[in-house]
């Protein structure tokens, strides 16, 4: 298997990672090595195993509808990088820079 | 017709230009093909996986948010209730299979709306699929079929500082919305015309709000829809490029925007052009869709199991007990009305579009007449809600007291122009018809002999329209008629005064 630099790219902007060229090479290589990993797995038969995504064996786990307390605002926004009248502030967002 | 075709350039600027006046011919030589994703809110009390209010407008920002639904780290999701069973009860209504196993996904992307970078939704194994909602469009049956029904949550909102968007430095986010029960109902192409996918969210709403579970707000944003829009040569198989449309807050803008996306698309291929797989928002003051250059990788969104929930297993017994508690639905209940009061379908389908209506409609016609209560239904009252902006069921007379004055009316207790004002008056207020009209005396003047003396007078006092009448003018007998009202305070029966004229005249 071999990941293109294109790859590369593509993944470091769905993760939202500005990348160099010497990182994205270094980076690169690294995800080769698990992808190499994973590919490695896959050569195992599972054919008699079923496909899960949950060990616990749980279901139907779920809760009333009843509404509770929400946080104080000051409290939301306490973390936050920049706040403005109650508002999380954020770098301007053009609505059609991104699909949402 | 001329119409506006827009071309976005490689700076991104969009510039408009007139098509080739040939749109409707080029129109004619293609199909459109419609499929519908649409996006409702549920009406539970709390969010969709915490115990934060669901209800979030009007609400100062980010005074509506936990851990949860922040996304902050370490905390975990529990599913609401209620909102999978508002969902497997739309699912019911659309016809859908319910699978005995579900589960959700994460899919994820980046946007500040969206604290947790990724938004908690149901790919590959979700609550319903293969339904079908069932409706006329100009009199033609149409099925169109349901995809899917599937439970997400919904996102935060975005606010632009600064007047013009293009020169806002920063963005406000309020995450009062994030976390709120979204149901998404995803439609077949199977439409095609604007008219019919119109027509489609008309019943698709009207069912929604008569099972209770989304207000249909459309302007709010509680009820939203996208179109998938592609042409292809009349009576071929094929599927053209496909154009998403977003951004359409209306019917009217739906209608619009998707008969101003198939003009675009027809102007396009007739002109020997080829058509973008894209995303288009509909801009309402331009009348016309413009390309959102979304890109590719945005629609990468690397789903896998959400690993914080559990799945659940519905078993045909959890469907079966929510399938019983499915309230009639429009169309089974207009054939009803239809059959069981003599209606029209035009008047059943008027009387059934909303469930408070219908419930009106049936409470008062086991009390009066059916055409009655239909007349005035229709007419007074539903003129008057759309003038006092209050339905009836919400307004002070409420049901019960609009009852009470038809019943009066029905008895000739009234005439209908006591019924009328006194609906006017006692529409808001509220208050006892029949007390009112006891307490002022606006009871009908049936007394024939009392009525007799009035009619002799303004016979005697309008001798000239008496010798009219005497002549053969029938027209004179209205203003006759017209005099003896007003010496009866409005209180005399008008099909009463029109004989006693009449045998006096003769």
């Amino acid at each position: 298997m071999t990941l293109s630099a294109a790859d590369v790219a593509h993944v470091a902007v769905l993760a939202r990672l500005g990348l160099d060229g010497a990182e994205r090479e270094r980076i690169g290589s690294q995800l080769e090595v698990i992808l190499e990993h994973i590919a490695r797995l896959q050569q195992v038969d599972t054919s008699s195993v079923s496909e899960t995504a949950q060990v616990g064996e749980l279901v139907n786990v779920m809760r009333d509808d009843v509404d509770g307390e929400s946080l104080p605002s000051a409290v939301a926004l306490g973390g936050a990088a920049a706040s403005d009248g109650g508002y999380f502030v954020v770098g301007a967002i053009q609505d059609n820079e991104l699909d949402g | 017709m001329a119409h506006l075709a827009i071309a976005v350039g490689g700076d991104g600027r969009v510039s408009a230009q007139t098509a080739e006046p040939q749109t409707n011919s080029a129109v004619s030589a293609y199909e459109a093909v419609i499929g519908l994703e649409v996006h409702a809110q549920l009406l539970t009390r709390s969010k969709m996986f915490c115990a934060c209010s669901a209800e979030y407008i009007g609400k100062p920002a980010n005074s509506n948010t936990c851990p949860v639904c922040l996304g902050l780290p370490g905390v975990l999701p529990v599913i609401n209730r209620q909102a999978v069973e508002y969902t497997v009860l739309t699912a019911l209504a659309l016809n859908c299979e319910i699978p005995e196993f579900t589960k959700f996904d994460r899919k994820n992307y980046f946007y500040p709306d969206l604290p947790k970078g990724y938004q908690i939704s149901q790919y590959d194994m979700p609550l319903s699929r293969n339904g079908w909602l069932e409706f006329e469009v100009e009199g033609a049956p149409v099925r169109c079929g349901i995809t899917r029904v599937h439970l997400e949550e919904d996102t935060g909102t975005l606010h632009h500082a600064g007047d013009v968007l293009q020169s806002a430095r920063s963005s406000l986010v309020d995450l009062n919305r994030a976390g709120v029960p979204l149901m998404e109902i995803v439609g077949e192409p199977d439409l095609r015309s604007a008219e019919a996918a119109r027509e489609y969210l008309v019943r698709l709403r009207q069912i929604l709000m008569y099972i209770g579970v989304n207000d249909g707000n459309l302007e709010q944003g509680s009820f939203r829809c996208d179109a998938n829009v592609s042409l292809r040569v009349r009576g071929s198989d094929a599927l053209g490029t496909k154009v998403e449309i977003k951004n359409m807050n209306s019917f009217r803008a739906v209608h619009r925007a998707l008969q101003y996306e198939i003009e675009r698309q027809a102007a396009v291929l007739a002109g020997g052009g080829t058509l973008v797989q894209e995303t288009r928002g509909w801009v309402e003051a331009r009348g016309a869709t413009v390309s959102q250059r979304s890109k590719e990788y945005a629609h990468d969104y690397r789903y896998f199991p959400e690993p914080d929930l559990p799945p659940l297993a519905l078993d045909s017994a959890y469907t079966e007990r929510v399938r019983r508690t499915m309230p009639e639905l429009p169309a089974a209940r207009a054939q009803r009305l239809q059959e069981k009061f003599g209606l029209s379908a035009y008047d059943a389908a008027v009387l059934t579009a909303a469930r408070e209506d219908a419930d009106a409609y049936e409470a008062l016609a086991s009390q009066v007449p059916a055409k009655l209560a239909a007349n005035w239904l229709m007419g007074d009252v539903a003129a008057l809600a759309n003038e006092r902006r209050v339905a009836l069921h919400r307004s002070g007379l409420g049901v019960d007291g609009l009852a009470a004055l038809l019943r009066l009316l029905d008895a000739g207790t009234i005439n209908g122009p006591t019924a009328k004002a006194l609906l006017e008056e006692l529409y808001e207020s509220g208050g006892d018809p029949a007390a009112v009209v006891q307490e002022r005396g606006l009871g009908q003047l049936d007394d024939e002999a009392a009525l007799l003396a009035i009619v002799d007078e303004v016979i005697a006092a309008n001798a000239a329209a008496a010798a009219d009448f005497r002549a053969g003018k029938e027209a004179a007998l209205g203003r006759l008629v017209g005099q003896v009202m007003k010496a009866t305070g409005g209180k005399a029966q008008p099909q009463l005064v029109n004989r006693l004229l009449r045998e006096r005249l003769a």
